[in-house]
């Protein structure tokens, strides 16, 4: 089986070509991907600040629960659950160790807002004891895809890649304590136990994500 | 009230940083560090009149400066942030009445973020009744807890707590001067109940709310914490054409919220609308 290797890189060109256009159209139409509850959420690959590359879709095909937390290293919603009296995704992430659930954090802020900050964002994981990946996605491209407005912004997405929870972490809006009902940690409980989300979308609050303008 | 240890850490090193878990406690017994950020925001309080006489009511004003540029934001359905909080105590025998919000205006941020913020100076108008038998020569204290997110590129927290000292009086005269001013102003942009229905109507349409204005060309819409969620607000919320399409995603939508119908050389009219769609249809 000697296929011309002329043959195939042309072939490689035309789907790449084919690829490009196709995005174009869907951009035109005002189609992009976009994530929607009870549908695939839009896979993506992405960077983390420490050079590691992060695909959504090879998580869930690992039949790992994927949570998405949108971040910022000093918007006083994100602190709030940061503190050492508090902690709350930090705790979640240790009460699921050892069960199939992946936690990432996305930062979708351009690079010359204080949120986007390299520096300010690798100094802030010492800061709220952030050991997991933190992805860059400074151009914003997936917040977008994913319709994220603020910070924190959370999602989870189930083993078949399908998008079950989309929301706030939990129900006090304020920037002061957190909330008594966590949404995520129910829907991910729900997930984990094979049972349908009951709360699959809530209004999340936080700071605004400083987008590129 | 926010904890200010988060800021305190953003200075630790790692190494201070992982003794600081080992003391825990004694780390939160710490004083509290000034904030820097107090001068951001600066919150007063003032009485429309030289005090209340008993049974009567009176309006007092909390105010608050924001620095240039940044913004606060408006009670009512926001993308980011939170609304500014007022919590009233006032002695017993008072009623304080539910504070009127001006109209914000929309502050629309790259990735369809839509808040509805106030900038530069905004005074809350509150009704204060006296008890009929309030004593004359006595005097009543009201303290107003205020919290807001201050945001321009980052967003800050702040909080302050303002008094107001009323005396009763039998016949207490119109404050002068400034705050005679900030009344004023503040009522310019205090939304009135909807009466004016011949040149405004409110349709619906299935899910979609049709609010057309006679006259004006540009209307926008800030719904409140009582409405239901309107589909892309960042398009939706505002016109030039007179016609407002308000859609839902929701069975039983309510309509609630400021309407604001520009003046192009005239004043703004605010108006406070609500209509909840007719099942009949």
């Amino acid at each position: 089986m000697s296929k011309p290797i002329f043959g195939s890189m042309k072939r490689a060109l035309f789907a790449a070509t084919t690829i490009a256009l196709g995005g174009a159209l869907i951009a035109a139409g005002n189609a992009e991907p976009k994530a929607t509850i009870g549908q695939p959420a839009p896979d993506f690959t992405l960077i983390d600040y420490q050079g590691n590359e992060h695909t959504l879709s090879s998580y869930t095909n690992q039949g790992n629960v994927v949570v998405l937390e949108w971040y910022s290293p000093a918007c006083p919603f994100v602190k709030k659950h940061y503190r050492e009296d508090t902690q709350t995704m930090n705790n979640l992430i240790t009460e699921w160790e050892g069960k199939p659930v992946t936690w990432l954090r996305l930062n979708s802020a351009r690079t010359d807002h204080p949120y986007g900050d390299r520096e300010a964002n690798i100094a802030s994981f010492e800061t709220f004891k952030i050991t997991g990946p933190v992805l860059v996605d400074s151009t914003g491209k997936v917040g977008k895809m994913y319709g994220a407005k603020r910070t924190p912004e959370m999602y989870v997405i189930d083993t078949e890649g399908t998008l079950v929870y989309h929301g706030a972490i939990d129900n006090d809006r304020g920037a002061s304590a957190p909330g008594a009902v966590n949404y995520v940690e129910k829907a991910v409980g729900e997930v984990l136990a094979g049972e349908p989300v009951s709360t699959p979308t809530t209004n999340a609050y936080g700071c605004g994500i400083k987008y590129q303008k | 009230m926010p904890d200010k240890r988060s800021k305190l850490d953003a200075t630790l090193s790692a190494a201070v940083a992982a003794a600081a878990i080992s003391v825990g406690s004694a780390h939160a017994s710490q004083p509290k560090e000034e904030d820097p950020h107090a001068d951001l925001v600066k919150a007063s309080v003032f009485a429309e009149t030289t005090g209340v006489a008993p049974g009567a009511t009176v309006w007092v004003g909390v105010h608050f400066e924001i620095n240039d540029g940044w913004h606060t934001y408006w009670p009512g359905q926001n993308d980011s942030g939170f609304g500014t909080k007022i919590e009233t105590t006032a002695p017993e025998g008072f009623i304080v009445g539910d504070p009127r919000w001006p109209a914000p205006h929309r502050y629309l941020a790259p990735g369809d973020i839509l808040d509805h913020v106030h900038d530069g100076e905004v005074t809350v108008l509150l009704p204060v009744t006296a008890p009929a038998d309030a004593e004359l020569g006595t005097s009543a204290t009201f303290s107003f807890d205020l919290s807001w997110l201050v945001c321009e590129e980052v967003c800050i927290p702040g909080w302050e707590t303002v008094t107001l000292t009323l005396p009763i009086v039998a016949a207490p005269t119109v404050a002068t001067g400034s705050a005679a001013e900030r009344f004023t102003i503040a009522r310019q942009r205090i939304p009135r109940p909807l009466t004016d229905t011949e040149r405004v109507s409110i349709e619906w349409t299935g899910q979609t709310a049709v609010v057309r204005v006679m006259d004006r060309k540009k209307l926008s819409f800030y719904p409140d914490e009582g409405g239901s969620t309107v589909i892309d607000l960042s398009t939706s919320g505002t016109a030039s054409s007179g016609v407002l399409r308000l859609s839902f995603d929701t069975p039983e939508p309510v309509l609630s919220g400021v309407l604001e119908i520009h003046g192009s050389g005239e004043d703004p009219v605010l108006f406070a609308v609500r209509s909840v769609r007719d099942t009949e249809d």
